[in-house]
C-alpha cells in the first residue's frame, strides 16, 4: 500500500524524467488496522504530473457494473475524452444515476464492508499461522500474498492445493516474475470457507 | 466456416493466465467437487440495496433511455468531485479533471491508448495486475517492470529513485526524442 512519502518520492521522480504517473486506486477503501489509504491526488504536485483511476467495483460491490472515473491531469483527462468520444457514447445514465447515490450517499456500507474484509483478514492469517504457514498480514486490499513453502513452486503448489485440497488460490507468476515464490490468496470467501480451506490445506502437511 | 486472421494488434496481446486457472476450476466442479475459490478477485458481497433502488428509478426515466451526453451527464462528475472533496479534501475541476471509465480496466487500457507511441516506455509494477499489460502491448510500446520488494505482508515499491536511473538510461536509449516529447511514458502502479 503506498505511502504519502511514496507519492512524493514518485511525483519528484516522475517530474525530473517526464513520465505520466497513473495511480491505481481501486482497492482504495479496503485498508486495515485503523489506516486509511491516501489518495495519489492529495499529493503537491500530483495532479499536475498525472491521474488516478478509481473504480465502484471494490468500494460498493459494483464489479459487474463496470464504473471508474479518472482524475487529474487535464491533459490526460481530455485525451481519454477524445478517445470516449469515437468508442462510445458514455455509460447508461441510469447507471451513472446509481453510481452518483454511491458516492454521495452515507458511506457507512463502506466503513461495514471494510471491518468485513479485516475480520477475514485476521481468521486468515490466524488459521494460517495455526497450521504452520505463519505469513505477515497485509495492510489493505483483499489479497494476501503468501510464501510458498520451501522447495516448491508456486505453480506446484496451487496446483496441489487444487488438486489434492480442493483449493483454488493464484501463483503469483502470473502477475509478474517477482511474483514467483508466492501465492495470492483472496479474502473474497465468509469467514467459514476461509478456516475449511486452511484446514484442507493443513491435511496435506506440507508445513 | 471461413478463418479470418486476427489484425497484429489482437495477435500482440498478451495471453490470458488466468483463463487456464479458470478452466481448470471449472472442469473440477463439472466432476463435483467442493472447490474454495481464494483464486478469484470478484467481490462475494451484493451490492447495498439504496444503490440498486437507485438504478431501478433511473432505468424508468426515459431521459436515459436516449444517448448520453457524450462525456458523461455533469451530475455524475460533480458527484465525483464532492467525493474527493469529503474523502480525501481534495479539489477537483468536474469538467476539466473528471473523466467517466468503464471500470478501471477499461481505463488502464485507454491511458495506453492515449499516451504511448510504438517504443515509447511504460513501467509498470513487478508483481502487478495484468490488465496493465495489454493496453502496452496493443500500442506496440515497451513494459519495463519495477520490481517490488515484499515485506511486512504487503509488496512496495523500490525506491523510484534508484529505479529512475536505470530506467532513464534504458528510456533514452529505446525512444527517440519526438516520441518522448509526446508524453510517450507512464509508470503505473
Amino acid at each position: 500500500m503506498a505511502s504519502s512519502a511514496f507519492f512524493e518520492e514518485t511525483v519528484r521522480f516522475a517530474n525530473d524524467h517526464d513520465i505520466c504517473t497513473v495511480h491505481d486506486f481501486a482497492y482504495g477503501a479496503i485498508s486495515f488496522d485503523g489506516v486509511k489509504h491516501p489518495s495519489f491526488m492529495q499529493t503537491k504536485g500530483a495532479k499536475e504530473n498525472g491521474i488516478e483511476i478509481y473504480t465502484l467495483s471494490k468500494t460498493y460491490n459494483m464489479a459487474g457494473w463496470r464504473v471508474g472515473f479518472a482524475v487529474g491531469n487535464r491533459s490526460v483527462i481530455k485525451h481519454l475524452n477524445v478517445l470516449q468520444d469515437h468508442q462510445y457514447v458514455s455509460l447508461f445514465g441510469a447507471v451513472q444515476r446509481a453510481a452518483t447515490t454511491a458516492l454521495t450517499s452515507s458511506q457507512a456500507g463502506v466503513t461495514e464492508l471494510q471491518q468485513m474484509y479485516e475480520k477475514r483478514r485476521n481468521v486468515l492469517v490466524q488459521e494460517a499461522k495455526r497450521i504452520g504457514w505463519a505469513q505477515q498480514a497485509p495492510k489493505g486490499s483483499f489479497f494476501a500474498w503468501f510464501k510458498v513453502p520451501n522447495g516448491m513452486s508456486e505453480t506446484e503448489f496451487a496446483t496441489q492445493l487444487l488438486h489434492e485440497a480442493h483449493v483454488a488460490v493464484a501463483p503469483g507468476n502470473g502477475f509478474g516474475e517477482h511474483g514467483r515464490g508466492y501465492v495470492r490468496i483472496g479474502l473474497v470467501n465468509d469467514e467459514t470457507k476461509i478456516k475449511e480451506a486452511m484446514s484442507r490445506i493443513q491435511a496435506l502437511n506440507l508445513f | 466456416m471461413k478463418q479470418y486472421a486476427a489484425s497484429t494488434m489482437i495477435r500482440r496481446l498478451p495471453e490470458q493466465y488466468f483463463s487456464k486457472l479458470e478452466k481448470s476450476i471449472v472442469a473440477l466442479k463439472s466432476q463435483g467437487a467442493d472447490i474454495i475459490n481464494l483464486a478469484q478477485g470478484s467481490p462475494d458481497q451484493p451490492t447495498p440495496d439504496h444503490i440498486i433502488k437507485s438504478l431501478q428509478e433511473a432505468a424508468a426515466d426515459p431521459q436515459f433511455h436516449r444517448y448520453s451526453p457524450f462525456q458523461g451527464f455533469s451530475f455524475f462528475k460533480e458527484a465525483v468531485a464532492e467525493f474527493y472533496k469529503d474523502q480525501y479534501d481534495v479539489d477537483l475541476d468536474p469538467n476539466e479533471e473528471v473523466c467517466i471509465l468503464f471500470g478501471g480496466k477499461g481505463g488502464l487500457v485507454e491511458v495506453s491508448q492515449c499516451l504511448l507511441n510504438r517504443g515509447d516506455v511504460a513501467l509498470v509494477p513487478d508483481p502487478g495486475y495484468p490488465d496493465y499489460w495489454s493496453g502496452v502491448a496493443m500500442q506496440e510500446a515497451n513494459m519495463h517492470m519495477m520490481p517490488l520488494r515484499h515485506e511486512h505482508g504487503s509488496f512496495l515499491s523500490m525506491k523510484t529513485f534508484q529505479l529512475g536511473c536505470a530506467m532513464k538510461q534504458s528510456c533514452y536509449s529505446s525512444t527517440t526524442r519526438t516520441t518522448r516529447q509526446g508524453g510517450g511514458v507512464f509508470c503505473v502502479f
